[in-house]
Order: structure tokens, then sequence, then C-alpha cells
């Protein structure tokens, strides 16, 4: 490889760095220390699809935008973008913020506000090609700029706001006018900073079915940040769980609900995650279980398995592997009991509901089957899960 | 009426009159009784000199040469002066406050220092500096046959030696206000340096960079004590309009009051244009 390549000065407009042969996408190792916190995390995007990286405040989920975006250099590791060199401090690399070709929605969109609209997702294309225009050719580089900008006007659906204010603008418009002045500037590497976190929740829910068509206008590597794991796991084709600045698990969103590696994972993927003993295919539940700090589990509660091996085990089940209904369910081998409901909480796509004695669960369903169960707090139902749905790994 | 009476803070509704009843509640004497005495401090001399003015003489007074030379004189160098300060003094508040340097606490009050000390002291401080037998002025008039002092570019040097610091503490203050991170914003969309700088940071300090412009014009415009140090006092050349009442005052207190007339105008016609600008908060 070529140890020059990416070095603080890039190749020409146009012209693209030399490969190192480690191909497209986002492939990064990211080692920060800072006072009494260290980050420790390997990224790997390809493009077209989008990662999440979701943990909870004080994971590094800001560091690692800061590194990616260029604020703050690394302390080991490396950032590579479609074969070049971000950042490299063993070999003394390190490209600035301005020329990283990054774009990044912002949590709070930091539009400027002394620009309009239009002139807010024409920044990118304007800026971008400054220097390599002749003063002579400054007005088709503004025309071009501003062609390029009302593509994604268009693509955005913001037509009729292009001379308003970013004050002026609605939540759910603002955050639309962030996402096409990031895509305007043609990045390598869409990077969102919990691009919904500043939404109300009916907009939130309204935007999250929109960013999915969103996020298939950039064919490069997208990672999203987020603590919100129902954006991750709508968003994102693969995750990365964080805490405390070092990974605890990366998979699809699939993956992560079944077979949560802690019981952080679990609860933060709203994912029942249990303890207990198994004995030939009959868990009994351990009265305390560490994913479940408000519910304690009745005594001798029995959940029947497929997996029978013996001895203290880690049960998973996924919110949505359980059923409900209103009187006892008949037929195949599945663990069947009586209870009520907790709370529920619309989600958008999935109404989540959490049981109460014997087995606090959540659960997720459909918000047509819980309008068809007439389901509100405190009322008497059936839960029913199959054996097979109770995943089993060794405590 | 249905006008309730509120002393939460809330909006109080009003009454058919339309008077606000939260205006109802009298301000207290103990900070009303000060703020009579500084607003009379501000009036009564105002009102000294319109009552003392020759209204009669007025236009042959202002007419005469010396008060139109004075009069061009202050209104080219008060201006060139706000506009030297602008562009020097922005750079200047930037590095200040973007930039880590040594020395950079030491800069920061020497830069301030000549809104502390009399102007006096700053025009004779000039002169050995940058005088014709000055530590710069020497070699400068050798090498380019220029000299500052007693020139009209003199007195633009003096007043901006006075006026800028008024520019700087002003816009430093405000870049260091700035949230940083819609630089960052600006960076990754591809903006360098100094893109960034025209484009976002210029425009989120505007404000603060109009106030400032406003403030060392101002101080510019009654510049004297530096102007006629490092200057000197020529009619026609570096004689300024404070300079002219000052010399007025011993020979013609007509002419003195004239003059000085001529100046509240001026400051007050620039204040009351700008007011609705930005004087106004909302």
């Amino acid at each position: 490889m070529n140890p020059s390549t990416g070095i603080g000065q890039p190749a020409p407009e146009g012209a693209t760095a030399p490969p190192t042969g480690a191909g497209p996408g986002l492939r990064a190792d990211l080692a920060v220390e800072r006072r009494g916190f260290s980050l420790r995390l390997p990224l790997r995007i390809e493009p077209g699809t989008t990662a999440a990286l979701l943990g909870p405040n004080g994971a590094g989920k800001s560091t690692t935008v800061e590194v990616l975006a260029g604020l703050l250099p690394l302390d080991g590791g490396r950032i590579e973008l479609d074969g070049r060199i971000l950042d490299d401090p063993d070999r003394g690399i390190f490209v600035p913020p301005d020329r990283r070709n990054i774009g990044i929605v912002f949590q709070d969109y930091l539009l400027f506000d002394h620009l309009s609209v239009l002139d807010n997702i024409s920044f990118g294309p304007t800026a971008r090609r400054a220097g390599s225009f002749p003063p002579s050719a400054r007005r088709s580089r503004r025309q071009r700029a501003e062609a390029t900008a009302h593509r994604w006007i268009e693509a955005l659906d913001l037509g009729g706001l292009e001379h308003r204010r970013p004050s002026e603008l609605s939540g759910g418009q603002a955050q639309r006018v962030a996402m096409a002045r990031a895509l305007a500037a043609a990045p390598d590497l869409l990077l969102l900073d919990e691009p919904l976190a500043a939404l109300d929740i009916s907009t939130r829910n309204e935007l999250r079915r929109a960013m999915v068509d969103h996020l298939a206008l950039f064919d490069g590597p997208r990672l999203l940040i987020t603590h919100e794991p129902a954006e991750a796991f709508l968003l994102a084709d693969e995750l990365y769980v964080v805490e405390a600045g070092h990974l605890v698990q990366r998979g699809t969103p699939e993956e992560i609900r079944r077979r949560p590696s802690t019981p952080y994972v679990a609860a933060l993927t709203g994912t029942n995650f249990l303890t207990g003993f198994n004995r030939d295919g009959a868990i009994t539940i351990d009265r305390a279980n560490g994913a479940d700090r408000d519910g304690v589990v009745a005594t001798g509660f029995v959940l029947t398995t497929s997996d029978t091996r013996t001895g203290p085990v880690r049960a998973g089940i996924d919110p949505r592997a359980v059923s409900l209904h209103a009187r006892r369910p008949e037929g195949s081998p599945r663990n069947t009991w009586q209870t009520e409901i907790d709370w529920l909480e619309p989600l958008g796509e999935t109404t989540r509901i959490r049981l109460g004695p014997p087995l606090p669960l959540l659960v997720d369903i459909t918000p047509a089957a819980a309008e068809a169960l007439h389901l509100a707090p405190g009322l008497p139902i059936w839960a029913a899960v199959k054996a097979t749905e109770v995943t089993v790994h060794p405590a | 009426m249905t006008a309730t009476a509120d002393t939460t803070g809330r909006p109080a509704r009003r009454n058919s009159g339309g008077t606000d009843r939260r205006t109802a509640r009298r301000p207290p004497p103990a900070l009303v009784l000060p703020a009579v005495v500084a607003a009379g401090l501000f009036v009564l001399p105002l009102i000294g000199l319109l009552g003392r003015t020759p209204w009669r003489a007025l236009p042959s007074l202002v007419a005469d040469d010396t008060v139109t030379d004075a009069l061009r004189l202050s209104l080219l160098t008060s201006f060139a002066a706000a506009a030297a300060s602008i562009v020097l003094g922005v750079p200047l508040a930037w590095l200040l406050s973007r930039v880590e340097f040594w020395g950079k606490g030491l800069l920061r009050a020497l830069v301030t220092l000549p809104m502390v000390l009399p102007p006096v002291v700053g025009g004779a401080a000039l002169l050995f500096a940058i005088g014709r037998r000055g530590l710069v002025g020497e070699p400068l008039y050798e090498a380019t046959g220029l000299v500052l002092p007693f020139s009209a570019a003199g007195v633009i040097v003096a007043n901006t030696f006075v006026a800028m610091p008024f520019l700087v503490v002003t816009v430093e203050g405000a870049l260091d206000g700035v949230d940083r991170r819609y630089e960052a914003a600006a960076a990754s969309l591809g903006g360098g340096p100094l893109t960034v700088f025209r484009r976002v940071t210029l425009p989120m300090i505007a404000p603060s960079l109009r106030a400032g412009a406003v403030l060392a014009w101002a101080r510019a415009l009654g510049e004297f004590g530096a102007t006629v140090t490092f200057a000197g006092n020529l009619a026609g050349r570096t004689q300024t309009l404070p300079l002219a009442v000052f010399v007025a005052l011993e020979s013609d207190r007509d002419a003195a009051i004239a003059i000085s007339l001529v100046l509240v105008a001026i400051s007050l016609v620039v204040l009351v244009a700008l007011r609705d600008r930005w004087w106004t908060r909302p």
C-alpha cells in the first residue's frame, strides 16, 4: 500500500485517491482515549447498506461522530472510506473535516438560519466545487449547485419551501432539509446522528417510515447513530450495540433480537431476557431477573423449551413471538398462561405491551390486533409462546 | 372590566381601554430616582448647548471654510477608521478567539489598552513608533518617503488606534459565543476554513459586527487627544471637528457652539438611521 495515499492534500477534484486495495465502503477501527473514557469500535459498512450504532448515553456515540467527521483525531486504529485513508495516527495521516466528504445529518440539524432552504441545500455543491472553477465560471458554478439542490428538494418533497428560512420550518421539514443538505454534497458516507431525536413522537413515527425511502436515495454506506431501538431495528441492516465505549454485540436486527448476548442488549432491544434453570426442556424461571427491573416472576414459573440441555440458562423471547388471546388457546406444545396487561404503548408499526404477573414480558403486536382484542391496561388476557420460540443459551 | 390582576408574569388580559394591568404597578423609587439623575446627565448638556445657540447666525457660522473643512475631514477620517477597524480588527478578533498562541493574553491586554489609556499618551506613543523619527517610521520614511504624522492619513491612524479596540472586543465576544457546531456542519459540507468563515461565521456575528463598527466609528468621530498629539491641529489638513471646537472655544464661542451642534447632528443622524436595524432589541 502506498503510505502517501489520503494525506492532507487529496487528489484534485474529480479524481479519486488511489485505492489501497481494501475496497469500497467504510472500514474503520476506532480507538480513542479521553480522560477516563476509551472507545474501541470496529466498523465495516458496505455501500448501499445501513449500519446502526445503538447504545445509551455515554456509550461513545458522540465520540464516534466526532472522529468520523474529523473533529477529533484518532489515538489508534484507522478510518478508511472507499479505499481512502482519512485518519491513521500510526502513519501520521489526518484528513481535515472539509476534505472527508462525509455527509452528516446532525441531531438538531444545525441548519444555517441566515440562508434560505435553497441556499442551505446548495451550500455543499457550492463549497465542494469552490476553487476548481475560475471566477469567470462562478455564475455557472452557482447555477449548477442550485440545479443539484433542486433535484434534492424534489427528492425529499420540499418543493415550495425553497425560500423559507430554517426557523420557519416544522421539525419534520427541517429534518428533511438537513437530509437534503447532506446528500446534495454528494458524500461518500452518510452519517445520521440521532436524526429523529429532536422531533415529537407522532412526527418521529411518521418520519421513521419515510426515512426508509430517504436512506435508499443514497447508494453509499450509511451509519445511523441512535439510542432508539425502534429506529435502529427498522432502518438498519446491521446493528452495532455499544456500551461504555465497547462493542457489546454486532449482527442483523434479527440475530440481535433472537440472541441478545447480555441482559443489557436484551433490555435495549426490547427482547425478553430471562435467567433460570433448565431441566430437560422445562425452565424454572428465577424470581429476580436482571433485565426486568420492575417485575418479579412468580415462584416456580416454568417455561417449556425445545432445548433439552440441563443446567442454568439464559432464555430469550422475541416480543413478536408472544401471542395474546381473549380465551385460553388450544393446540400445539406451547406455553400458555393467564395474565393481564400492565401497560401498552403504540410505537407506530407495532404496539408494545407489557404483561403483568406471573411473567412480566414485553410483547409486540400489530395495532390492528391490539384494536381487535380491545387491549387496555388491567385487561385479563391469555398469553402463549411456542416452545421453539424460547431460545436458550447456557448461562 | 374583565381584566384580572396578575402578578404571576402571565400576560394579563386587557380591559376595554387597552391598558395592560401589569403596567399599573409603580416601579420602585430606589431605581427610578437614580435613573432620572442619569437621564438628566445626558439631556441637560444638550439643552445647555441648544439654549446658547445663536440660531440666526448659525447658517453663516456653519458655512465657514474652517468648519466645512473640519466636517469633511471628520467624516472622511472617522469612516476610514471604522473601515480600517473592520478590515484589520475582524481578523484580529478571530485570531484572539480561535487560535491558541503564546502571549495571547498579553496581546489581548494590549489591544484593549487604548480604551483605558489617555489618548494623548497613545498619540505620543504612536509618534515614537511611526513618527518620522520613530522606530518603524524612520525606516518607512527612508524607504518610501511616507510621513504619517501631521497628515490626514495620520488622523486616520490615530483614530483607528483608539477606535479599533471597541470593534475587536465586541467581535471577539461574538465569536466566542458562536456555536462551533455550525462551523463543523459547514466543514462537513466541504467548506474550507475561509469559506466557513465567510459564509457561516461572519453572517452569524453580523449584528455584533455592526454594533462594533458603529462603536468604533463613534469613537473615531469624537477622537481628540491622540489626533492632536500625533497629527497636530492644522486647519484644512488635520483639524477635525473636535479640534475645531477646542480652537473656537478660545476665540469665538458662537462658532464653537455651532460646530458642536454639527457634531451632535451627525451623531444623531447615524444612530437614529441604524436604530431600527439593530439598536432596538426584540
